[in-house]
């Protein structure tokens, strides 16, 4: 395990272009292979190359960045309806902040 | 027999544990006698210093004096040791070749003190001041005082004049001996005078050494307190300790040394103190700001300096920004505080509540460049200070004051304290640097916001419904058990509010009560199926009502809070007499008790101190009790976090 896979929101994702990310998503639409999701803070970002089915509102994809919109993913989980969106959007930049940066991501 | 001399090298030698045919000499300091009938010395070859431990057969001969501080010996046979990083040596054999006369000691104050009553305490306190001076080679010395030749000492090393040099008449500066020792003198004697050169300072104490040795002023000496250790009344003297390097730092005497020194020490003098253990500081008992205290032992050589410049000695201000102030808030230390003078209150007087006694006060409010600004109150000759000079200076003054405590009066404000110093313009860039700031920024005092403003949890000077517990803090359960019943003023409650989990449930406790449905009230069985309250009145259909104590645990600590009805009822998830049935029906009951575990709850716990028995104890009640909605709970701790940055 040699780097960490951050947790990101659009924002954060431009930092990572190319490296394995974890993005949590509502799902917008799933279309043949493609998935249009938004992200925790209001970004729409498309997720290709899933093959498990998509199922519920919302997702944990981990994947990697290959362009600023676009997420090429290894593997998904669904989540339950029980998940707020800006909570996790809020997780996402304190753990990105540099005084807690390094509890996470080390 | 050749004549003993020294051969500066030899330790060396001996530490790379070369062969001495015909043994080596080295010269003798530093005798102390330890368990058993062995001796601890300091060998010296004239250049360097070695441990020595001189084996039981050669007391006799340190008793007798021909083996003495300064003397000469010439060791045949040794065996040398490492203990820790330091070589010891072991002499098994040895010859006294020259003894102990008029050479230059390396040591110096050898000087007896004579405030010790019994001579043997009074020896041991001149050897253990030479064992410790091994340390540095080339002290200059000091002029020396032998005893009296009516000490009945056995052990005194050096009895017959060891140092040779002539006894009393080089000693224009030291205490007059009284010459009978054995009494106690009527007043206490002073302290006698140190002259030695070099000091540790106290920036460099730490806890893995003891022979240390500072110069230093009192800057503070606490009234001789008495506390009750293990059965034993110990007195206590707690000291503050100032260096030339503006370091304070604490101490501690005990029991016979307290009382000693408490009448001694004279607060503003400088001392020069001299072996002593040093530990890290009890930040709980300790008003200083210091990593480290120090505990003095019956071992510890306290003396006059003889130097007593104190020009250097001034307590090392460390201003701290007003805006990190909050952070200080209910620390024991106290700290320094230095701002741009924005408002004046007036002088004022306080009546004090113990005797009616008026303490005057005043208000200043003082701002620096974090833009915040706070208000310093002064109290007694402090709250008079500058008040001329003061007036009209707003905005054009910088006033510094020492030693402040913190509170969390108004969100967060300051306090003087008897040792606070209050600077009018005190020399020195940072206060130049503050009025340039000031006018350049073209700062006004309402360009200042209150640090307190924001705070979390500000108790206020009107703060009525204390219903109302602070959602403002993060209160865990930590907080709830630390409520301790001083911390409770009389019998005020104190409401917390805690996210938690029901870990436990005993269920061998009475967990609910029969009641009057209506108003809740007990009632007692009359028989025939008929329920009367206390006063008589009679009740059809009594109902359960839930009395439950519950052990509450979250990830800092646990806290055994009672719930009544309504919030018994939401943590059980049953009426009180549904749980009843359940009992008596004898299953279900553990089951139910089960499940009400290991769910979070939002609590509000109310805490108040309670008299059981003669004994003063808080209780916890759960004051009111919320199904957990993550989501505004996420959102408030976001709100909490956000404040610490």
């Amino acid at each position: 395990m040699d780097d960490p896979t951050p947790r990101v929101n659009f924002e954060i994702m431009q930092r990572y272009h190319g490296r394995k990310v974890i993005l949590c998503c509502q799902i917008n639409q799933v279309d043949n292979g493609q998935v249009r999701v938004v992200t925790p803070d209001k970004g729409e970002v498309t997720v290709v190359g899933g093959t498990a089915p998509y199922e519920g509102r919302f997702a944990e994809v981990v994947g990697t960045v290959i362009n600023p919109n676009t997420v090429q993913e290894i593997e998904h989980t669904n989540l339950s309806d029980n998940f707020s969106l800006d909570m996790y959007n809020e997780l996402v930049k304190l753990s990105h902040k540099d005084a807690y940066i390094g509890m996470f991501y080390a | 027999m050749a004549t003993a001399t020294l051969t500066p090298g030899d330790v060396l030698r001996i530490k790379e544990k070369h062969d001495f045919a015909n043994g080596v000499v080295l010269r003798v300091s530093g005798l102390q006698e330890v368990n058993g009938r062995k001796h601890r010395c300091i060998l010296s070859d004239g250049s360097a210093n070695i441990r020595g431990i001189l084996a039981s057969q050669f007391a006799d001969l340190v008793g007798s004096g021909e083996l003495s501080n300064g003397c000469l010996v010439k060791i045949k046979t040794f065996v040398t040791n490492s203990v820790g990083n330091e070589d010891v040596l072991l002499v098994t054999d040895l010859t006294v070749a020259a003894p102990g006369n008029g050479s230059q000691p390396m040591e110096a104050d050898i000087a007896l003190t004579c405030h010790n009553a019994t001579p043997e305490a009074s020896s041991k306190l001149a050897e253990g001041k030479t064992a410790g001076l091994g340390h540095w080679a080339k002290e200059n010395s000091t002029p020396m005082l032998s005893p009296p030749t009516d000490f009945k000492a056995n052990k005194t090393p050096g009895q017959s004049g060891p140092t040779g040099r002539t006894p009393m008449s080089l000693t224009p500066m030291v205490t007059p001996l009284s010459i009978s020792m054995e009494k106690t003198s009527l007043t206490p004697p002073s302290l006698r005078i140190s002259d030695r050169k070099s000091y540790h300072k106290i920036a460099q104490l730490h806890p893995y050494d003891s022979n240390w040795c500072i110069k230093a002023k009192l800057e503070r000496k606490a009234p001789l307190r008495s506390m009750n250790i293990r059965g034993s009344d110990v007195k206590i003297l707690t000291v503050d300790l100032l260096d030339d390097t503006g370091q304070m730092v604490q101490g501690t005497f005990w029991r016979g040394a307290a009382e000693r020194f408490a009448e001694q020490m004279v607060e503003g003098k400088v001392y020069v103190i001299h072996k002593f253990k040093v530990k890290p500081a009890d930040k709980k008992y300790s008003s200083v700001k210091a990593d480290y205290q120090i505990d003095f032992t019956d071992s510890t050589d306290v003396s006059e300096a003889a130097d007593q410049d104190t020009s250097a000695m001034n307590a090392a201000v460390e201003i701290t920004p007003i805006d990190l102030l909050p952070r200080r808030v209910g620390a024991r230390a106290p700290v320094d505080v230095m701002g741009v003078v924005l408002a004046l209150g007036s002088l004022g007087t306080v009546k004090r509540k113990a005797d009616s006694s008026e303490l005057p006060r005043r208000d200043v409010t003082l701002g620096d460049m974090s833009c915040k600004s706070v208000v310093v109150t002064l109290w007694g000759d402090n709250a008079h200070a500058f008040a001329a000079q003061l007036e009209g200076q707003e905005g054009k003054a910088v006033l510094q004051v020492t030693h402040v405590r913190v509170t969390d009066f108004n969100g967060c404000s300051v306090s003087s304290l008897t040792k606070s110093v209050v600077t009018l313009n005190p020399a020195g860039h940072a206060a130049t640097q503050l009025l340039t700031w000031y006018s350049t920024a073209d700062m006004s005092p309402d360009r200042f916001t209150p640090v307190g403003q924001d705070l979390p949890g500000t108790r206020g000077i009107s703060n009525g419904n204390g219903a109302v517990p602070s959602r403002e803090r993060f209160f865990t359960l930590k907080d709830v058990a630390g409520v301790t019943p001083e911390s409770l003023l009389d019998d005020k409650a104190n409401f917390q509010a805690v996210t938690a989990c029901v870990a436990m449930i005993n269920s061998e406790q009475q967990m609910y009560y029969l009641a009057n449905p209506e108003n809740g009230r007990k009632v007692v069985d009359q028989g025939g199926g008929q329920y009367a309250e206390a006063d008589g009145r009679v009740v059809e259909r009594p109902e359960h009502r839930y009395v439950l104590s519950v052990k509450l645990a979250d990830h800092t600590g646990e806290a055994v809070v009672q719930l009544f009805n309504k919030e018994a009822e939401a943590v059980v998830g049953l009426k009180a007499d549904e749980l009843a049935a359940l009992k008596d029906a004898g299953s279900g009951f553990a089951a139910a008790l089960r499940a009400a575990q290991w769910r979070p709850w939002s609590v509000v716990v109310m805490s108040k101190a309670r008299e059981y028995n003669g004994e003063r104890r808080v209780r916890h009640t759960a004051h009111k009790v919320d199904t957990l909605d993550w989501v505004t709970e996420g959102q408030r701790l976001i709100a909490l976090i956000g404040k610490y940055h």
